[in-house]
């Protein structure tokens, strides 16, 4: 499971002060030695890993038959020197050269020729009105896992280009605004559990929760984030959220595995990270967690991996927990862009004995 | 600006470079005991090559091009998994051979020259992404290069050495290991390459 992204220290000082002549002369002897170091920089470490072959094929699938694609997949080949987890990341471009959406895929390989597919959400395709054919650029073919690191092998801009597909030919996504609203007193325990069935195809399950934001509160409603050791703090308009519980989960079962890649969009960068791939246990249940999901910013959370033999159709589950203190009249305007279609479950549990609503009120527009 | 100040400041700046040379001097501490473990791990390494069972291995071909030139691959996998990558010239000489040990472990890379003489050899450990290097010299000197790139400075320590085995010098330098944009990340755990949106 990927885990949250850091903030980089940013190490300020002023210059105001350091005019004069002795000084300018430290600074710039200074500024030799590191630009020195900077030009006995090298990119490249340790032997060839893996390479892209330039091998490529794409096709549109519908996954649940409702006459609209679901994903825009696009197969790469990959040949394998070293052994082990590989991950691909790239984007789709119209011709015009504007990005439209991200993906990725991870697995386990021996060595060999090998073909690596990126799923391309046919939701985002839909949403963004622009078509094809498409370019695929900025592709990246990783060697590693989250948890032991990662090393690129190959980067490509201009990988390939895909069939003329008509944005209108994919699924259009669902995104109505909510609005919860009311007045309560207390610290409250809430689980929020989503749980959905998605359809196979060739033996491989994928879901992708594109534009979601965190906290998912729209621009309308005031969010103040405060930072510490332990993570973020969100204060908003009657509720306050501590940083800790930060527990999300997500579950797949009638799996042989389960991957989850993270696009976070944050400012004016792009980050991205794969997860190791977690294996499902004998009931063929496999499980990703994480307690570091950062808020500020949108995600685009990319959930994968092989179905077990001959299912047709996975179960995935997405829980999350964390701590509400009321204190207050509240109403939030929630901004459910990327939330899954699916059972939702919300347990409220009081916390410290006791908590009250004087009133509450949940609008669906 | 008084005087006093300026000696207050210049003495804040003499301060803090003491600080990054004892930074460096332990990094160059760290990197040393590494390199031994590396070397260790390379001799071991080494026997395992000349004792590569070939005559057990499954066999595959390929071809690969390398700085312009077009090496036939021969590829061992023994039965515990590791893989025995030899390449060689048209003329059927021996241009380098691969050692991949299984479960992500470390790779041996030996590259020969042309009279046949090993030229290089490269220990790789990529849980870690550590580098062990040994470059040869037709006059009996060596250069001995330990990388950790997990580190972000100081992560280099070059050591030449004469043909008796005296060390001629002794450098620090940072050598980053991934490409422009490319970090490793404390949170995380793992390397991020940024791009803009």
């Amino acid at each position: 499971m990927p885990r949250a992204p850091h903030i980089q220290d940013a190490c300020l000082f002023s210059l105001r002060r350091l005019a004069a002549p002795i000084t300018m002369i430290v600074i710039v002897a200074i500024m030799a030695i590191l630009l020195q170091a900077a030009s006995a920089q090298i990119l490249s470490m340790g032997p060839e890993f893996a390479s892209l072959t330039g091998n490529y094929s794409d096709r549109a699938v519908d996954i649940n038959n409702d006459g609209k694609f679901d994903y825009l997949l696009v197969d790469a080949g990959v040949h394998i020197i070293y052994p082990g987890e590989y991950s691909l990341t790239g984007y789709l471009y119209d011709r015009n050269n504007r990005e439209i959406v991200w993906s990725a895929d991870h697995r386990n390989f021996s060595d060999g020729m090998q073909t690596m597919q990126l799923a391309f959400d046919g939701k985002t395709l839909e949403k963004m009105k622009l078509n094809g054919p498409y370019r695929l650029g900025n592709v990246t073919l990783t060697w590693g896992t989250a948890s032991d690191g990662l090393m690129p092998c190959a980067m490509i801009d201009d990988a390939y280009q895909t069939g003329p597909y008509n944005s209108s030919d994919f699924v259009d996504p669902v995104t109505p605004e909510k609005f919860l609203s009311g007045s309560g007193s207390g610290e409250l325990l809430l689980s929020i559990t989503i749980n959905m069935s998605q359809p196979t195809f060739s033996g491989r399950y994928t879901y992708d929760i594109v534009g979601l934001n965190m906290p998912p509160i729209s621009v309308s409603t005031p969010v103040k984030i405060t930072g510490s050791k332990n993570g973020y703090n969100l204060s908003m308009p009657g509720i306050y959220i501590p940083a800790k519980p930060n527990n999300f989960t997500i579950t797949a079962s009638r799996v042989r595995n389960i991957n989850v890649g993270v696009l976070k969009l944050q400012g004016d960068l792009q980050r991205t990270w794969v997860s190791a791939q977690f294996a499902a246990d004998a009931r063929g249940s496999a499980r990703a967690e994480s307690d570091l999901i950062s808020p500020g910013g949108s995600y685009h959370v990319k959930i994968f991996g092989d179905a077990a033999e001959n299912e047709t159709a996975v179960n995935l589950t997405m829980s999350v927990t964390k701590k509400l203190v009321v204190d207050g009249p509240f109403r939030l305007a929630i901004n459910t862009t990327g939330f899954p279609d699916g059972a939702y479950r919300i347990n409220a549990r009081a916390l410290n004995g006791s908590f009250s609503f004087d009133e509450i009120e949940y609008i669906d527009v | 600006m008084t005087g006093v100040k300026r000696i207050i400041l210049f003495m804040g700046v003499l301060f803090i470079m003491a600080l990054s040379q004892s930074a460096a001097a332990q990094n160059v501490t760290y990197l040393e005991n590494l390199q031994t473990k590396m070397q260790e791990e390379q001799a071991s390494l080494m026997e395992s090559l000349q004792t590569f069972d070939k005559a057990g291995a499954n066999v595959t071909h390929e071809q690969l091009t390398d700085g312009g030139k077009t090496y036939n691959v021969t590829i061992y996998k023994d039965k515990d998994g590791n893989i025995l990558r030899e390449l060689r010239d048209s003329d059927g000489n021996l241009y380098r051979e691969v050692l991949i040990s299984s479960g992500n472990g470390p790779i041996l890379t030996v590259t020969y020259s042309e009279e046949g003489d090993v030229a290089k050899r490269e220990t790789f450990e990529p849980v870690g992404l550590r580098k062990y290097t040994e470059i040869y010299d037709k006059d009996g000197s060596k250069e001995q290069i330990m990388q950790d790139a997990s580190q972000k400075e100081n992560n280099t320590l070059t050591t030449k050495v004469d043909k008796n085995g005296d060390i001629i010098s002794k450098e620090i330098s940072t050598t980053p290991g991934l490409p422009d944009g490319c970090t490793f990340c404390r949170n995380t755990g793992q390397y991020e390459c940024e791009k803009k949106a």
